[in-house]
């Protein structure tokens, strides 16, 4: 697995510090920063529409552009200056000239293509009742394979397309507590192979298992997880 | 819930802290309070709202530098709600003007 | 004369202060306005979005135990029964704090938040430390944020990797039975449905 790839994914990742925390700060520290916010719901109607597709742009910014100073709306802006790039807006040179900067300095240049997603690296696709307002939710008529209680192992793939499981949860046993509602599949939406729903599974780890003996007490993780991440961890002993 | 929120997904998202809305002075949340108690009473709806600030914050925008006042929210957003007035036909600008003209003449001592 | 009496004499008639008084008094005088509905909006604008809805839920749930037990059931048709709807909430699971256990919640993928119920994100939140550490060494970030907890309490950490959002529900402060709905609200602080607070009386 090509984890230089995965920048986003940072849960359990060290050697970040102090959470940054100011109790009654701002919502937008700068100006730009609303613009940022404003002109996103603009660019994203003409690019990115798709449940995942968004998110996967902000997933393939190197980490020089992803971490980058200008914090969070920062990374909206290069994400969004990728999407106007690759739905042929804004070409990334021609956005480096209108800004009199040099060619090569935007994100566009250092971000890595949308993966290729193997569609037989996705569970099946299938039918479900359209909804009547704008969600990703879906009504599907099998019951989830899993039941609270059950002990599981997400195993994911390993292909680079975009994704919603978390490395840090990857091929440890938990243990399932909830059933939330079935929703698309953002590993598919995201790249326009259909919307393949999946029920929901939340899915309680303990510290332990993930971090080791030296970790915290008490500590139980719970992560939501699509049903197709997850294996039995009896069918896999 | 009212479908302000509407605003908060643009560039016409009013200052905020903590989440909550930030005035600065009692006239912005009078603007405020106008704005939504005309879309309230339906004579124009959030939506249109949000295209008129953009609009008013993009006329700031393209003022040259030299004529160009600092960033005021609220500013753009009083000259928004006018236009929106104007253009619904609700008042005249001229009823405005003089009006406002009246207020700042007022003599000296006027308990408001 | 003196100036400074008259809060609009001398001041510039195009001044956005006096243009909003004018059109406030027009639009009441020509009856398209009323102005009694306009302060009772400011009233509910300035603190009804942002954390206020997220903070009146757990107010009521402390009065009400009925309610209390259907938000943690089904979140989703307690909040449809109080109106309550807007963007990014498609599943809302609602998590209590108890003694013993305490919740805190994190998207580590991205930055995904309950707006419709808490506003708009904190920079903190969204930040590779939080996201990065939470769920590794909860108990230590807590502390460094201002919240020790002992020994004994169960900490579950709730990462938001699926379109469900979550909304802690923090125990009610001792010495608060005298309180209504709103003064209960007012020491619901957003970090506290989070979970990186408690509720506290000021």
């Amino acid at each position: 697995m090509n984890s230089a790839h995965r920048v986003h994914d940072i849960g359990g990742v060290e050697g970040w510090g102090a959470v940054p925390y100011e109790p009654d700060e701002e919502v937008f520290h700068y100006d730009w920063e609303r613009r940022v916010f404003g002109l996103m719901f603009q660019v994203l109607s003409e690019t990115a529409k798709r449940p995942g597709e968004f998110r996967h742009a902000l997933e393939r910014l190197s980490p020089e552009d992803y971490f980058c100073s200008d914090g969070y709306y920062g990374r909206w802006r290069a994400a969004m200056e990728v999407l106007l790039d690759e739905y042929g807006h804004v070409a990334k040179d021609e956005l480096d000239d209108l800004l009199g900067v040099e060619r090569g300095t935007g994100p566009g240049h250092r971000v890595a293509g949308v993966a290729e997603v193997d569609p037989q690296n996705l569970p099946p696709d299938r039918l479900t009742p359209k909804p009547n307002h704008r969600t990703v939710r879906r009504e599907l008529e099998e019951a989830s394979q899993f039941e609270v209680g059950d002990r599981v192992i997400a195993v994911g793939n390993n292909g680079m397309g975009h994704t919603r499981l978390p490395e840090y949860v990857r091929n440890i046993p938990g243990t399932v507590v909830k059933l939330h509602p079935a929703e698309v599949l953002p590993d598919s939406t995201a790249h326009n192979l259909g919307e393949r729903p999946q029920h929901v599974v939340c899915v309680a780890y303990r510290a332990k298992d993930l971090w080791g003996q030296d970790a915290e007490e008490d500590v139980v993780i719970n992560v939501d997880l699509y049903e197709n991440y997850l294996a039995m961890e009896t069918e896999l002993s | 819930m009212s479908g302000v929120e509407i605003l908060d997904g643009s560039l016409a998202a009013p200052p905020r802290t903590n989440g909550e809305l930030l005035f600065e002075a009692p006239w912005q949340s009078r603007a405020f309070g106008v704005a939504a108690d005309l879309v309230e009473s339906d004579c124009f709806s959030w939506s249109e709202f949000r295209g008129s600030l953009i609009d008013a914050i993009q006329t700031w925008e393209n003022l040259e530098t030299h004529n160009q006042p600092p960033w005021d929210y609220y500013t753009c957003w009083v000259a928004a709600l006018e236009q929106l007035v104007f253009r619904k036909v609700l008042l005249k600008p001229a009823e405005v003007d003089l009006r406002s003209r009246e207020y700042v003449d007022r003599p000296h001592g006027h308990d408001h | 004369m003196n100036k400074q009496d008259d809060h609009h004499h001398g001041v510039d008639p195009n001044s956005p202060e006096v243009r909003t008084e004018a059109l406030e008094d027009l639009l009441v005088e020509k009856g398209l306005i009323d102005r009694g509905r306009v302060d009772a909006l400011i009233e509910r604008f300035e603190h009804d979005l942002g954390p206020m809805i997220g903070a009146r839920l757990v107010a009521k749930s402390w009065l009400e135990p009925q309610f209390r037990k259907s938000l943690l059931e089904n979140a989703d048709r307690a909040l449809e029964e109080e109106n309550i709807k807007g963007a990014e909430i498609e599943h809302v699971e609602v998590k209590a704090n108890e003694p013993g256990v305490h919740n805190v919640v994190v998207c580590t993928l991205c930055s995904c938040y309950p707006w419709a119920l808490l506003g708009l994100p904190p920079s903190w939140y969204k930040s590779p430390e939080y996201r990065s550490r939470v769920v590794r060494e909860p108990r230590k970030v807590l502390q460094e944020m201002g919240l020790s907890l002992d020994a004994e309490t169960e900490i579950r950490v709730w990462d938001s990797s699926s379109e469900t959002r979550f909304l802690v529900l923090p125990e009610r402060p001792e010495g608060t039975e005298q309180l209504g709905l709103e003064e209960l609200a007012q020491l619901v602080t957003r970090d506290s449905m989070i979970g990186v607070a408690k509720a506290k009386v000021s």
